[in-house]
């Protein structure tokens, strides 16, 4: 009874425990990484405290190699655990049981690697038990039913209140402090017993070589089995997986374990040594693995025997915490969840609590009461033998990351080989003592069980790769498991095909996962949603597919990858389609840029040449919007941006029926037009008036995306308007001229009536002058207004379209032009009819009519008659003008429609007539041609107008 | 209004059915016998130019011009209105012989004076040789009526401004002769 080790040892573990609380709880990032750091570092649990010193008293400095053999897996954590990391982003993993199932598939896969694994970790919880039963014999003598009691409660304590939160993160600053004690402790009861037993580290060199320690201690005969078992095994502690793995924890804190571990390591390795000699040199009773309690309270430092005692208790609860719940979690997502009918419990996160609160429960009383059959052997022997069995994981974890080629059938029997080897030699043993079997027919006897310790866990390990290898090599892999294959390989990137989902809104999700998850499917949503930060508004096809992706990845984690799989092609499942789906562009650039320090060599400076390409994309002058098959926005650049205002994060992967007025109208009507381009098109963005040029590749594109083109043309049209205003003006001063001479006739008319009016008496007359006065101002009036409707014209292009009367158009033209020439109203022939309208503007109309009309009376010397005349076929008008004049030259008649060609002598025309007529046909929607000699006959020219009419 | 055979007989051709009305009434009311015809070819059809003493033609008639009338018509005179006089306008119709010509809107008093002077002149034919210049005829014509007229009917039966009628006079170098109009200007 050691009542003063016992109260410092319960202070010391309340203390350790407040500290890495208060540092989880209120710590920074630093002593995040720091708790993190800890936490794995106990993840081997009661081995650094106690079974280390008797490896270092029985294999000498290859206990050192097998320490060393455990950071590995950190030091090359880029190779290992990196590319599982990779994954989270696709899938999260819960366990190495998970990513295993994910990668062979199948419940058989899930069954035996879950059982494998539980089996290979029984002997650790059985060596924290023995470490824990230790303490107890060396502090109390008797009440060890006590004991236990307290020991079950606590972990089931811890258990409830863990798993009521979530899973093994909550453990952490219990983990962390167990690290933190251990550390100190051995640290302390190294220095301790030196300094008791020698005196200086001087005198404990001259001690070892003098008694022959040396020697010993030099010894490296299982230093390969060691050195292979043990980094075998830390590949596949669950701890390790855990914490690295499924608790995503961000790649700087990833980078701080690749050295901290293995300094941690180095630090609780310096003490043992030390420890071991003061132990051997004082000739202590006490079995090595007590030593870092047994010596200092030997040595009378009883403040840190407490401390050693403590360290060892927290490490070994802390262990027994995570380890009880990574296996429950383990044997529900095999066992139990695939099958279930998860939709059928109302409480389903209570259901699964409770259920994992039982089995990590029954995991510990079996361990307890089989603790009672194994009390004689060592921690070390326990923690061997465990880290033997979880090396047959190994294979296939590293099999799943480097070799595509290895196969479900290959994995369980390799599995199952090594691990039945690993049962019948060591496992058994441990709880039969050895045992021997000579082969029949031979001399030769195999001795199973420690003796042969080293040998049978590297021959079992062996078993197991060269299964795995010949039954992989000669059986078939099937589709699916070639895709899973392919997904888990190192240098693969994952790059979800551009699906077609069932669902189109986040609702829609939410209500079809219902099916499967019952009422849980709300808050497995909304907690998606969360961690994207995206709203339950979403209705972007590529923003669904990430919450699809986002949804399996979660789902995985807390139900396991069968349960999840099958909830979501229950649920979610994607729509089946006969072609090849074509790539997720957007997301094949984020993950691009997410790996690009990844890539090397020719692959390097392919990806800069695409982020060149994608720059000078972005960089157009010019807006480019890809479109996928279905109107999925998958490029938006930079000029796109300018234009709308709308980046392009949130364009990517949204419909075109999803943006923003006016894009979506203008954009639709461009595509289901048809055309190839479409000019003018004209936006009112934020009250301002804009014109834009469309255009469209051509279907040949061979994954069938369209890329639109966009360009502003505003300057241009506002330019175009200008010169057509600027024409129409010019007309208007040539009218003017004619104008005058049609106004001098009402004015000298009234001029007269007024002159005879002193003249006239009869009341008769003076009535009858007056009326004709007031006709003649009628007439002045008319003519004046008619000249001024056409030089107001519109200042716009654009101006809505209005029903206009093709008759009264003409009409319109045909008097302005006999105001400069009365001639020409005898001149025009028109046989128009007066139903016929188009939608247009009426002023623009009037003025293609001037200039055309204009332009064959200019050309008609002789008087010649110019017909108008119009022919509808359906609803398709054909204006025809044609004159039999003097034509247009072969000359220009190519270039008839561009400015400034006219084949008029300088000063008479000014080139711009028939490009405004251009103009403002193609603006009301209508095609124009002029072919000369004019159309049935020798000489002339025909004007021939297409419109839609109405 | 009683017909007597000392009567001059005027031809009115004038399209505008009030201008022709209202300048028969005119002419009546100063005991000319008044013709009208709304066309050169109307009137060539219903009458004889050679009973006329005056042919009035306004000078855009439909299908032809009032100036065709001179030849047509000849020696009877032919006053030629056009609306909106400008200088080239009365130097075309002056060169292709017509007797004088009035801008629309014309005063009632003016166009009585000018048919007066026509009627009672001896017949003599306005002796413009073809190819006179526009300057040439602008030099002779404020030359001979510069006496007569003041500044303000010269421009006006110009169609000019006073302003271009004296620039144009200063760059001709066409003398002034001092009227009183000029003198009072001047002072």
């Amino acid at each position: 009874m050691n009542p003063d080790i016992a109260i410092a040892a319960t202070g010391f573990v309340a203390l350790g425990s407040l500290l890495c609380y208060l540092l989880a709880r209120y710590g920074g990032r630093a002593s995040d990484s720091l708790v993190l750091v800890l936490a794995l570092f106990a993840g081997s649990g009661a081995l650094l405290a106690t079974g280390t010193i008797e490896m270092a008293g029985r294999y000498g400095y290859s206990t050192l190699l097998a320490l060393f053999a455990c950071t590995l897996v950190f030091i090359f954590s880029p190779l290992i655990f990196y590319p599982i990391r990779r994954l989270n982003a696709i899938i999260r993993f819960a366990s190495l049981g998970d990513f295993l199932t994910f990668r062979f598939r199948g419940k058989a896969v899930a069954g035996v690697a879950c059982s494998c694994l539980i089996l290979a970790s029984i002997p650790l919880f059985l060596a924290q038990l023995l470490a824990l039963e230790s303490v107890h014999n060396f502090l109390f003598d008797e009440n060890r039913l006590l004991f236990w009691l307290v020991i079950i409660a606590t972990v089931i304590t811890i258990n409830w209140r863990t798993i009521e939160i979530s899973p093994v993160k909550n453990l952490r600053w219990i983990m962390a402090a167990a690290g933190l004690l251990v550390i100190l402790a051995l640290a302390l009861a190294a220095l301790a017993s030196v300094q008791s037993t020698f005196g200086s580290i001087g005198e404990m060199n001259s001690w070892v070589v003098d008694s022959g320690q040396r020697l010993i201690v030099q010894r490296m005969e299982s230093s390969y089995s060691l050195f292979t078992i043990f980094m075998a095994a830390s590949f596949a502690l669950p701890i390790n997986f855990t914490i690295v793995i499924s608790e995503h924890i961000s790649n700087r804190q990833a980078g701080v374990t690749v050295w901290a571990y293995p300094l941690l390591m180095l630090l609780a390795s310096i003490p043992i040594f030390p420890l071991l000699w003061s132990g051997i040199a004082v000739q202590s009773s006490s079995p090595l693995q007590d030593y870092l309690f047994a010596l200092p309270a030997l040595t009378g430092h009883w403040i840190i025997a407490g401390l050693g005692a403590a360290s060892i208790v927290l490490i070994a609860i802390a262990l027994l915490c995570s380890m009880s719940t990574m296996l429950a979690k383990m044997f529900l997502n095999s066992f139990i969840l695939p099958g279930k009918p998860l939709q059928e419990q109302s409480q389903l996160t209570s259901w699964i609590n409770n259920r994992l609160l039982s089995a990590s429960t029954a995991v510990l009383l079996g361990s307890v009461l089989l603790s009672q059959v194994v009390r004689e052997n060592s921690i070390t022997d326990l923690y061997l033998v465990g880290f033997a069995g979880l090396a047959q994981l190994t294979p296939g974890m590293l099999a799943s990351i480097y070799l595509p080629q290895a196969s479900r059938r290959g994995f369980i029997v390799g599995l199952l080989g090594g691990m039945s080897l690993w049962l019948i030699a060591l496992a058994i043993p441990l709880f039969t003592g050895d045992w021997s079997w000579t082969v029949p027919g031979t001399e030769s006897t195999l001795v199973f069980g420690m003796e042969n310790w080293d040998a049978w866990a590297f021959e079992a390990l062996m078993l197991n790769v060269v299964l795995f290898t010949l039954f992989s090599v000669f059986s078939n892999i099937d589709e699916e498991q070639q895709l899973f294959a392919r997904l888990c390989m190192v240098d693969n990137i994952y790059i979800p095909a551009r699906i077609q989902l069932g669902q189109g809104s986040v609702e829609e999700m939410t209500s079809s996962l219902r099916k499967s998850l019952g009422n849980q499917a709300e808050s497995e949503i909304e907690l998606v949603l969360n961690t994207l930060g995206m709203d339950s508004s979403e209705t972007r096809p590529a923003a669904l597919r990430k919450i699809r992706d986002q949804l399996n990845s979660s789902l995985t984690l807390r139900y396991g990858v069968l349960a999840a799989y099958r909830i979501m092609e229950e649920s979610l499942p994607l729509a089946a389609s006969a072609e090849q789906e074509s790539d997720d562009i957007t997301l094949i650039e984020s993950v691009l840029a997410i790996h690009s320090n990844r890539l090397t060599g020719i692959a390097s400076e392919l990806n800069k040449l695409s982020i060149h390409h994608r720059e000078i994309i972005d960089n157009l002058p010019i807006g480019l919007v890809a479109l996928g098959p279905d109107g999925e926005i998958l490029k938006w650049n930079s000029r796109m941006e300018l234009y709308s205002g709308l980046d392009e994060i949130s364009a990517r992967g949204a419909l075109v029926d999803d943006l923003p007025p006016p894009w979506n109208r203008a954009i639709t009507e461009f595509l289901d037009s048809g055309a190839g381009s479409s000019e003018n098109v004209r936006l009112e963005l934020d009250g301002e008036v804009r014109w834009f040029s469309l255009q469209k590749s051509a279907d040949q594109s061979t994954d069938n995306d369209s890329i639109l083109l966009v360009e502003e043309i505003t300057s241009s049209v506002l330019l175009t308007q200008n010169y057509i205003n600027n024409e129409r003006l010019a007309s208007v001063g040539r009218l003017a001229a004619g104008v005058a001479h049609e106004i001098g006739n009402p004015v000298t008319g009234i001029a007269c009536l007024a002159q005879n009016l002193q003249h006239e008496t009869e009341a008769g007359e003076i009535q009858k002058s007056a009326d004709q006065i007031l006709s003649q101002t009628q007439r002045i009036s008319e003519i004046v207004q008619s000249l001024i409707n056409f030089s107001r014209g519109e200042r716009s292009l654009q101006g809505s379209r209005q029903p206009v009367n093709l008759r009264d158009a003409a009409e319109e033209a045909i008097q302005l032009l006999s105001f400069s020439d009365q001639k020409s109203s005898e001149q025009f022939v028109c046989t128009l009819d007066a139903e016929v309208t188009i939608a247009g503007n009426h002023h623009q109309l009037v003025q293609v009519l001037v200039n055309l009309l204009s332009n064959a009376r200019d050309a008609s010397s002789d008087n010649s008659p110019v017909t108008i005349e119009a022919e509808l076929d359906g609803n398709q008008l054909t204006i025809l003008i044609s004159d039999s004049g003097s034509g247009i030259d072969n000359s220009i008649q190519q270039r008839i429609f561009e400015p400034f060609v006219t084949s008029k002598q300088p000063g008479e025309g000014t080139g711009l007539g028939l490009w405004v007529v251009y103009n403002l046909v193609k603006n009301l929607g209508g095609e124009i041609e002029l072919t000369s000699p004019a159309i049935n006959s020798d000489r002339g020219t025909t004007a021939k107008m297409s419109f839609v009419a109405i | 209004m009683t017909e007597t055979s000392k009567k001059h007989h005027i031809l009115i051709v004038e399209d505008e059915e009030i201008i022709r009305s209202s300048l028969r009434k005119l002419l009546e009311r100063h005991d000319y016998l008044v013709s009208d015809a709304v066309s050169i070819k109307s009137a060539r059809e219903l009458f004889d130019f050679s009973e006329f003493s005056l042919i009035i033609s306004d000078l855009r008639l439909p299908g032809q011009l009032g100036t065709d009338l001179i030849e047509l018509a000849n020696p009877v005179p032919v006053l030629i209105m056009t609306s909106y006089a400008s200088l080239r306008s009365a130097v075309d119709t002056m060169r292709q012989g017509a007797v004088d010509y009035v801008s629309k809107p014309f005063d009632h008093d003016e166009m009585i004076i000018s048919v007066r002077r026509i009627i009672d002149a001896p017949k003599k034919k306005q002796e413009i040789s073809p190819g006179l210049s526009l300057e040439d005829y602008f030099t002779k014509f404020v030359q001979e009526n510069q006496d007569h007229m003041s500044e303000t009917e010269l421009a006006k039966k110009l169609g000019i401004s006073r302003k271009s009628l004296w620039q144009r006079r200063n760059k001709l170098g066409i003398n002034r002769k001092k009227s009183k109009d000029q003198a009072k200007l001047t002072d």
